[in-house]
């Protein structure tokens, strides 16, 4: 979410909070369009500190795997030094971009007036009201964030915060979060198994004409597969074990984009050759 | 209450991100000049100028234009198809327009405007579904590359194959765009209208791996039938 901020000339749009009845067979929608990772955190009650942690974890495991692969591409001197800049900074910039698109929420959607784009800052967090309180479940009303205590007085509403909602349905939920979760690291998880595919064939390829060109490809590729498949995969299965949904996604999303950085590096071998 | 201090209009949305989408139509152009074209130019140096090289020169040609032809369809197939109402919106079709104004009768209540949930949720399944036909087109294109140099580059050992620069560069540049649009999945968390835009984006890069994997099966093609006869 967020790649509207590009087109958005308003950066500091005021903060707006969604009104949902709390028993609506659309709440998964809601939580769902809003972008996976803030009930995750809302979920886990993750501290800045923590979230730092996490995104640390990332740049010491990147920087750490692609340090060793340049000292031995500089300790022994073979190939272009350009495919090696490019993957190394192009995952460094994905990272960097994805990070930002999720941390800062603006959201987008269609007036049906108009038929024209909107954007809107859907804030830190949405209420829910008990189901006795409204007619209709199929809509969720936008109202400003700061006034959302007075509205609650005026409807004689009663309000509740999306994180302690959460925690007091954590049965229900459980299987919700689970559920997101797993379809991105089944998504992952298919995608880095033909990543590699890609890298070996790449490989295969170079092998029948260009042997130098191998030479500087292999390691590449190697690394791929061992973070692609090895890493990922062990990962995934890790995860699924432990509660912490939130940094499972941070951490699966950094060997992806490792893996990634290394096999752009190895495709664009050829090109420098 | 001011409205604008909530919402913003994005003017020219819909333009400005069909041209976002289609970036990858400005790299295919310079990829077609300055890697392809040459080696297209070269080829038609080396070789006789029989019927099959005729045909598979037009095939070539086809196969550089499809990506810009696809990408036109796409944009004005909204126009075509779609009744007078849906026109205002020319994005994708089976995006549907959810947010809606508050009534006058409520509009003492506070609220800006209503989001139609079971509106979004249709968005949702529609998107959810481009997402998964989208990374399983990748896969199989990836696995139909994988076949073709098993057995296009393994079975040939003449030098006519293996120092054909054509087939070489369109297969190299398919391993890049397959690459490329393997990044989009990071993007691709929730199912709603910014994941859409990714996934444009990723379709127009699997348009370009494929018409580099067409480049190369076509020039395997000659050179097979050349070998032979």
């Amino acid at each position: 979410m967020g790649i509207n901020s590009f087109f958005s000339s308003k950066k500091n749009l005021e903060k707006t909070a969604f009104i949902i009845n709390k028993d609506s067979q659309y709440i998964d929608t809601l939580l769902a369009s809003w972008g996976q990772e803030k009930p995750f955190s809302s979920h886990e009650q993750l501290s800045e500190i923590s979230k730092i942690m996490l995104i640390f974890n990332f740049y010491f495991i990147y920087i750490f795997i692609w340090s060793g692969l340049l000292f031995g591409y500089y300790k022994f001197q073979f190939g272009s030094r350009y495919p090696l800049i490019i993957g190394f900074v192009s995952g460094l910039l994905i990272a960097s971009f994805g990070y930002y698109f999720f941390e800062n929420t603006i959201s987008t959607a269609i007036e049906k007036k108009t038929g024209k784009y909107i954007a809107f800052n859907p804030g830190g967090n949405f209420v829910i009201k008990n189901k006795h309180n409204s007619s209709n479940d199929k809509y969720s009303s936008i109202i400003p964030y700061d006034s959302l205590k007075t509205y609650a007085k005026e409807h004689n509403l009663e309000l509740e915060n999306l994180s302690n909602y959460l925690k007091d349905n954590q049965s229900n939920n459980e299987s919700r979060f689970s559920h997101h979760l797993f379809n991105y690291q089944e998504r992952l998880s298919s995608i880095s198994g033909y990543l590699f595919i890609t890298i070996i064939s790449s490989c295969l390829f170079t092998a029948y004409h260009n042997k130098k060109c191998l030479r500087t490809q292999l390691p590449l590729a190697m690394m791929t597969g061992l973070l692609s498949i090895v890493g990922l995969n062990n990962w995934i299965y890790h995860s699924s074990l432990i509660s912490s949904a939130t940094a499972s996604i941070y951490l699966l999303k950094g060997i992806f984009v490792t893996a990634f950085s290394l096999s752009l590096a190895c495709v664009l071998v050829p090109f420098f050759i | 209450m001011n409205y604008n201090n909530y919402f913003e209009l994005i003017r020219y949305g819909d333009l400005k991100l069909n041209i976002l989408t289609r970036i990858p139509l400005l790299i295919w152009i310079y990829v077609i000049v300055k890697l392809l074209l040459p080696h297209f130019r070269e080829g038609s140096r080396l070789y006789k100028h029989t019927l099959l090289w005729y045909f598979c020169r037009v095939l070539g040609y086809f196969f550089i234009i499809l990506p810009f032809i696809l990408s036109i369809y796409a944009y004005f197939e909204p126009y075509i198809y779609s009744n007078h109402e849906e026109k205002k919106i020319i994005w994708e079709r089976g995006i549907n327009a959810c947010l809606e104004d508050i009534s006058n009768k409520e509009k003492y209540s506070g609220e800006l405007k209503k989001l139609n949930l079971k509106c979004m949720n249709i968005n949702q399944e529609y998107i959810k579904n481009l997402t998964i036909d989208l990374f399983s087109k990748y896969k199989e294109v990836g696995r139909a590359t994988l076949y073709l140099i098993l057995l296009a580059f393994a079975s040939f050992k003449t030098k006519l194959v293996h120092e054909n620069r054509f087939a070489i560069t369109a297969l190299n540049l398919a391993f890049l765009f397959g690459v490329i649009g393997s990044s989009v999945i990071i993007f691709t968390t929730a199912y709603d209208i910014e994941s859409l835009w990714f996934v444009i984006f990723g379709y127009n890069i699997l348009t370009l791996y494929a018409s580099c994997l067409g480049l190369a099966s076509t020039c395997l093609f000659y050179l097979t039938f050349i070998k032979w006869f």
